[in-house]
């Protein structure tokens, strides 16, 4: 039975790659000193510490930089309640007398005039 | 319990740190704390730094472990924790040895080889044993550090092209084309190695 699958043709750099990776898998690994996994717990450990004791700090100065802020503005006047002054009770307030009652507007007297226009002549006429 | 540990998915340790078993999240980091640290020293290129950014990833776990929603596999979210961290370091260098971020990320996929001189690696007998391994992670960190995260995702940590768009936030295709550039550039870079390296080849 023939074969009626082509062979198939390896790239043009095909051996230069071989020798590249050939000479790149020359470099061993690299291993990491002892104290690697304790060095990497500890830093971790203290930076979870860390955060939380960050973000307390930064709200503190906050809340103290809003709180001197507010309070330094020159517009925001504090307005302190004054001493109030005693009204007696037993005067007896007199009437108003600019309260006058509505008067009803007397009918007028004259009679309208009507006005009667006389047609205007046309000079020459 | 121990085997327990071992064969439990990185999701279930995951979701039992959640609920708080915290020998989970150690399962955890013992599982991944050498890829990790291997990955950020191949693109960092120094021990201390590769080690502390390995170690902040993990603190980053710890703390926002319940924001993991699972749309990714555990390793794929890990990596980018791992990566983005990385990069941020990465600047932090160019910074302090005054190079342009521009040139350090260069958002286009420029053929321009890396060809400022990394200060940043200094070979550590302790990781980096034999001169050819000093070279090829030199080789490594003269490429532009965009294609090295590429390449060393891809071809030392062996994750996907799916897995590598995802960690890096990048397309598919940007993905394949840059570790194709990346492995380009490393040739160049390499090529007085081969000898050595492979002495049967004939040229």
């Amino acid at each position: 039975m023939m074969n009626t699958l082509p062979s198939i043709e390896p790239p043009e750099d095909f051996e230069r790659n071989v020798h590249i990776r050939s000479l790149l898998s020359t470099l061993p690994g690299v291993t990491p000193p002892g104290t690697f996994e304790q060095d990497v717990l500890r830093s971790a450990r203290r930076s979870g510490v860390k955060i939380p004791i960050l973000i307390a700090t930064i709200a503190a100065i906050g809340i103290s930089f809003g709180i001197w802020w507010f309070t330094s503005q020159p517009n925001n006047v504090v307005v302190h309640k004054g001493p109030e002054i005693a009204v007696p009770t037993s005067v007896v307030v007199p009437p108003v007398s600019t309260v006058v009652p509505p008067v009803a507007a007397p009918a007028s007297s004259t009679k309208k005039k009507r006005i009667v226009r006389k047609p205007h002549g046309v000079a020459g006429h | 319990m121990q085997t327990i540990r071992n064969s439990a998915t990185d999701e279930d340790l995951l979701r039992r740190f959640i609920e708080g078993d915290e020998t989970a999240f150690v399962a955890l980091m013992r599982r991944y704390k050498e890829p990790i640290t291997t990955y950020t020293f191949r693109f960092l290129g120094n021990y201390d730094d590769a080690v502390d950014v390995a170690q902040e990833t993990f603190v980053r776990l710890y703390r926002f472990a319940h924001t993991f929603i699972g749309e990714v596999k555990f390793s794929t979210w890990l990596y980018t924790i791992a990566s983005n961290l990385a990069r941020t370091e990465l600047k932090r260098y160019r910074r302090r040895f005054g190079t342009s971020l521009s040139a350090a990320f260069s958002i286009g996929d420029n053929e321009a080889v890396w060809d400022i001189p990394d200060e940043t690696y200094r070979p550590d007998e302790q990781v980096d044993r034999t001169r050819i391994v000093q070279d090829v992670q030199k080789a490594l960190m003269s490429i532009s550090p965009t294609y090295r995260e590429m390449v060393v995702l891809r071809d030392l940590q062996q994750l996907t092209y799916e897995e590598i768009a995802l960690i890096t936030n990048t397309e598919m295709g940007t993905v394949k084309s840059r570790i194709n550039r990346g492995r380009t550039q490393l040739q160049d870079l390499l090529r007085p190695l081969y000898k050595e390296v492979f002495p049967f080849l004939d040229e």
